[in-house]
Order: structure tokens, then C-alpha cells, then sequence
């Protein structure tokens, strides 16, 4: 699966020129301009209200831009999305498995109901994610890092071009936090699918991501993880002094 | 990308209701409503009561007693069937309010129509357009929350009903009624004309209950999944006002309120599942109506106010159950 990962010539998904996000006509963040590549791991690091979700929602066609435009090279693209957790209401009584399969309404299209085939493909995908025997729970009776895990594999079993997290690891405990990063890495891999991954900590991201695009008071800076992890970069950038550390590979903010 | 299926979904609704409408405007309910017309064509609901056998509803049904008291049970049956299920939605998507609020400008619209005599049934829906409109948009969100708006324009709605009733030339009583609605006081050719309605929405729901799920549950999957969710939601919102228009003219303002809600929450504490509660929450609805009106004829209650009573207390046992029992 790398090896064609790796011969895959990079295409071109997704295209910011210039882009203004916001809400009617107040932009949030002004001259967006930043692409995405069909392997790539974008993380978007800012602070509470910066306007990660904003973009990721101009990003998604769910929010129509202020100015400019969103780009798509080689034509409309399958987003699966992991929303904010709490972005899901929970009093709705399904199973994670009824949730997942919701994943499949798109490419089903109305009228058409999911077969058993397409039944054990959302199985399939729960197991994958490593809650198959949890399929019959009700999703609100999941925890937090399980709920994670259930609508992963509802946003993979479209078989997405883009998979885009929301401050997925947001309420999970430190282990947890790893499990889920490191699960999208065996996602990002095996299924040979560009993720980009909002968060407010730099940290948990740094060791992950390919590209890092920093949002600071509608400033947004985009390059690649190595430029962004370097001590002079990010003070700069944030205009106090931080220092990057890399202990055995793995890249640490002090 | 939905639009054009969507459209002609629509048409074939609109037809549907078509001989609807047309029939309604020579059958303004003004006259008195205990003079049952020949049996028209039979409601389905009618070959799944198990009595009616022993129950024929022939020409001579005028000096049957009890003629009402089935005309009653057809139509309390036709609304709590598909009113509870649509419960599902209005309770899960906590828009309790927004049901209650559409059925109270439904019935303004009902009073508008008796004022200016025209069918009430054009003024309910066109009420209930508006509404759905109305509540569809986020009033100043920010400043006033959203129950608070909704709230606003069910006060006014209900101050505007009583208005129209009191410029009104049939006697203010007899108003009153009409427009609370009495599940004793239906016409068979109503109820006709509801289940003929509620049948098609049965269909599109049946047809697109997991689109409905879906953007119930979450919009934005919907919308990344190239589902326009905007248009999703305003069918579902219209199934919901249409039915609950014509429950509302049938009967009455607080049945379909209870049937909107009661059910839904009874079948969601009895069986924590969307597909077990879709089944369960009809079938609590016509228990309620049916038990609730055998209840009013033994002992002399007012109907409605009895299948109120029966419908909560299906809800109450689970309700005491879940609040007090699982809590350790
Ligand atoms: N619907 C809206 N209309 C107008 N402004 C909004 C709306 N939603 C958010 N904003 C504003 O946009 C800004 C960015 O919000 P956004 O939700 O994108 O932040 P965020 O980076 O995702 O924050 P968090 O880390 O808390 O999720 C905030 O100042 C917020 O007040
Ligand atoms: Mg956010």
C-alpha cells in the first residue's frame, strides 16, 4: 500500500487563492491561500475562536466564502467528516453501527435503501477502527474516545478523498489522545486519503502532520512541518520565545 | 443536486392533495356535523378495527347512537398514527415548541377561513406555510434565543385566533369549538380526506426516512455528503405541517399537540432504538385514542381531554422508571 502511495505522482485536491472565510460579509480570516495535495496531512493549529472551524466549514462547502474561491482541481471530492464531537445529538437512539452507515447515504443517494453488503462494509469499518463488538451499543452510551472512533468510520466508509477532523481529540485523556492520532495515521496510509485536522495544541500535531497552517489573531501562516518546528519560526510567529526540541524523532515544544 | 427529485416529489404530493382541495370547498364543516353522509369510500384505518364487522355503516347510521363515537375513533386513529411517528422527529429534534406553536397558527388560519368564508382548510395550510417559514429563520439568535421567538409569534398566533373568532358572524361558542376541534364532532368525509393525506406523507416518509434521519442528526454530514439539507429539512418540516393542519381541523389543537409528543417521548424511554420507537410510538398513539374514547363513553368524559390523560399514563410509569430507578 505505501509503495503506491509513494509512486503516486502528487495531485493537486484542493486549492485556497486568496480566499476570505467568514460569516455574510465579516471575514474572520482574510488571504487564505494554501493547497492540498492527494497524500497530504494538513493540521490547522489555533486558539479558541481563531476561526479553525470556520475555515474547515469554507473548506467543506458549507460555508460560502467571503471572497475568493475554493479550487478543485481534479473536480468535485468526497469529504468524510468528523465533526466536533458535541456537534451530534445524542438523543437521536442509534447504534454505532446505524451511525456509521449513515456514511454510505451519499454515494446510496434517496430512495435507495443500504443492502447487507453495504451493512458489513460499515461492520467492516467499525472493526477497523476497533469497535466492531460495540456495534449494537447505542452511540450515546459510547465513550468519548469510542464515539471518536464510531464517527471516523462513518466519515471512512464513504471511502472520502479528504478525511476532516474537527478537534477530535478534544475531552480524550492523553492515551486516548495517542490511540486516536494514531489511528488516523494507519487511515491517512492504508486508505491513501489527504487528511487535514483542526486543534488548538501545536503539540499533538507536530509529530503527525506534513503541512501545519497556524491561525493567530487573523493571521494565517501555512508551510511544511518542517519550517513550522523551528524555534525561530514559531517565536516569531507568535512573538514569545518557544524552543523546539527533538528527542529520538519526536518533535517537542518547551 | 437533490432539487429536481425533490421537485417532482413535491408535484406529486401537491396532486395527490389536489382532489383534496377541490372536494374541500363545497364541504365547509358549518353545518352540523352529526349528520354522517353515506359511508364514503372506507377508510383504511377502518379494516384494521377488529369490531367493525359487527358495525356497518350504512344509510340508516343517522339513528345509530354510537355513529359518531366510530367517526371518532377513525379519526382519532388516522392522526395519532402518523402524528406520533412524526413525533420522533419533532421530539428528538427538541422542536416540541415549534409543533405546538404550528398548531396553534394553524388554527388562526382555521378562524381566518370561517371569518372570511373560505374553506379553513386553505387557511390552516396557508397559516402553516407561513409558520414553517417563520421558524425556519433564526430571529436574532444571539440577542433572542430561538424558543423565545417561537414563543412570540404562538402568542400571537393564538391572540389572533381569538380576534378573527370575535369578528366572527357564527355564534363565538360554536367557534370556539370548531376551532379546538373535537374528535367527537369529525365528518366522515374528513377523515377521507386525511387519510388519503396522510398516506402520501406515510409514503414520502417511508420512501425518505433516512434522508429525514440524516439531516435530523446532522446537517453537516448531510451537506458534505451532497445532500442540499435546507431543502431535506423544509420537506420534512412541511410532512409535519400538513399533518398537523389537517389533524388540527379534524381534531382539535391539544389532540394533535399530545399526539406530537406524548407517544414519541413514551416510545423513546420504551425502547431506546429509532427503529423500535418508530413502531411503538404509532401504536401508543392509537392505544391511547382508542382506549381514551371507549374511557369517555363509559363514563361521560370529555374525548380529548380522556386521551390526553391515557397517553400520559403510558408515559408515566417509564417516565418515573427512568428518572428515579436507573439512576443508581
Ligand atoms: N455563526 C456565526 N456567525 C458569526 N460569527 C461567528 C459564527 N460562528 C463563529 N463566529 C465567530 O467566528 C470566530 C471564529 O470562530 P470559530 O468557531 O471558527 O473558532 P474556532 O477556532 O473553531 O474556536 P474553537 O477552538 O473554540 O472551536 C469567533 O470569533 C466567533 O465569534
Ligand atoms: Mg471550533
Amino acid at each position: 500500500m505505501k509503495e503506491v502511495l509513494a509512486e503516486k505522482p502528487a495531485e493537486t485536491l484542493l486549492r485556497f487563492h486568496n480566499v476570505a472565510a467568514g460569516y455574510g460579509k465579516t471575514a474572520i480570516l482574510e488571504n487564505l491561500s494554501f493547497s492540498i495535495e492527494n497524500d497530504d496531512y494538513l493540521a490547522i493549529v489555533g486558539s479558541n475562536g481563531a476561526g479553525k472551524t470556520t475555515l474547515i466549514r469554507t473548506l467543506l462547502g458549507l460555508l460560502p466564502t467571503v471572497a475568493g474561491q475554493v479550487e478543485f482541481p481534479r473536480g468535485a471530492l468526497h469529504f468524510g467528516y468528523v465533526p466536533q464531537l458535541q456537534s451530534l445529538d445524542e438523543i437521536f437512539p442509534l447504534t454505532a453501527l446505524e451511525i456509521v452507515k449513515m456514511g454510505l447515504f451519499g454515494r446510496l443517494g434517496a430512495l435507495k435503501r443500504p443492502t447487507r453488503a453495504e451493512t458489513d462494509k460499515a461492520r467492516a469499518s467499525l472493526e477497523e477502527v476497533g469497535i466492531g463488538e460495540l456495534e449494537n451499543h447505542l452511540f450515546r452510551e459510547l465513550s468519548g474516545g469510542q464515539k471518536q472512533r464510531a464517527l471516523i468510520a462513518r466519515a471512512l466508509v464513504a471511502e472520502p478523498d479528504v478525511l476532516v477532523l474537527d478537534e477530535h481529540t478534544n475531552n480524550l485523556d492523553i492515551s486516548g489522545e495517542k490511540a486516536i492520532m494514531a489511528l488516523v495515521d494507519e487511515v491517512h496510509h492504508k486508505h491513501n486519503v489527504a487528511v487535514v485536522m483542526v486543534t488548538h495544541s501545536l503539540g499533538a500535531v507536530a509529530n503527525h502532520a506534513k503541512h501545519i497552517g497556524l491561525i493567530q489573531q487573523g493571521r494565517f501562516d501555512f508551510a511544511p512541518v518542517e519550517t513550522v518546528m523551528q524555534s525561530d519560526y514559531l517565536s516569531e510567529f507568535y512573538g514569545v520565545p518557544m524552543r523546539v526540541l527533538e528527542v529520538e524523532g519526536v518533535r517537542a515544544i518547551v | 443536486m437533490n432539487f429536481r427529485r425533490w421537485f417532482s416529489l413535491f408535484s406529486l404530493f401537491l396532486l395527490l392533495c389536489a382532489p383534496i382541495f377541490a372536494q374541500n370547498i363545497e364541504d365547509l364543516p358549518l353545518d352540523d356535523p352529526v349528520v354522517p353522509t353515506l359511508p364514503s369510500p372506507v377508510p383504511p384505518e377502518r379494516a384494521e378495527h377488529p369490531h367493525h364487522d359487527a358495525e356497518p355503516l350504512a344509510s340508516d347510521v343517522v339513528s345509530d347512537p354510537n355513529a359518531f363515537l366510530w367517526q371518532a375513533l377513525y379519526a382519532g386513529v388516522v392522526v395519532a398514527a402518523l402524528c406520533s411517528y412524526l413525533g420522533l422527529f419533532v421530539v428528538a429534534r427538541r422542536m416540541v415548541f415549534i409543533g405546538v406553536a404550528l398548531a396553534e397558527i394553524s388554527s388562526a388560519g382555521i378562524a381566518l377561513g370561517l371569518l372570511l368564508g373560505f374553506a379553513p382548510l386553505w387557511g390552516a395550510l396557508a397559516f402553516m406555510l407561513l409558520g414553517v417559514t417563520l421558524f425556519s429563520r433564526r430571529w436574532a439568535p444571539r440577542r433572542v434565543p430561538p424558543d423565545a421567538s417561537i414563543g412570540v409569534f404562538y402568542t400571537l398566533a393564538t391572540a389572533l385566533g381569538i380576534l378573527l373568532i370575535a369578528k366572527s358572524a357564527q355564534g363565538e361558542s360554536h367557534m370556539l369549538t370548531l376551532l379546538r376541534g373535537d374528535v367527537l364532532a369529525v365528518y366522515p368525509s374528513e377523515t377521507l380526506q386525511m387519510a388519503l393525506v396522510f398516506a402520501a406523507i406515510g409514503l414520502i416518509h417511508w420512501l425518505f426516512g433516512k434522508e429525514f434521519l440524516l439531516v435530523s442528526l446532522d446537517r453537516d454530514m448531510a451537506s458534505t455528503l451532497g445532500y442540499n439539507a435546507a431543502r431535506w429539512d423544509f420537506l420534512l418540516f412541511l410532512t409535519i405541517g400538513v399533518a398537523v393542519s389537517l389533524s388540527i381541523r379534524s381534531v382539535g389543537v391539544l389532540l394533535t399537540a399530545t399526539m406530537l409528543i406524548v407517544p414519541a417521548s413514551t416510545a423513546f424511554l420504551l425502547a431506546p432504538r429509532w427503529n423500535r420507537a418508530a413502531i411503538f410510538a404509532p401504536l401508543l398513539g392509537v392505544g391511547a385514542v382508542a382506549i381514551g374514547l371507549w374511557l369517555s363513553l363509559l363514563g361521560d368524559f370529555p374525548a380529548s381531554a380522556v386521551i390526553v390523560a391515557v397517553s400520559f399514563a403510558f408515559l408515566a410509569p417509564f417516565l418515573v422508571w427512568h428518572s428515579f430507578a436507573r439512576r443508581a
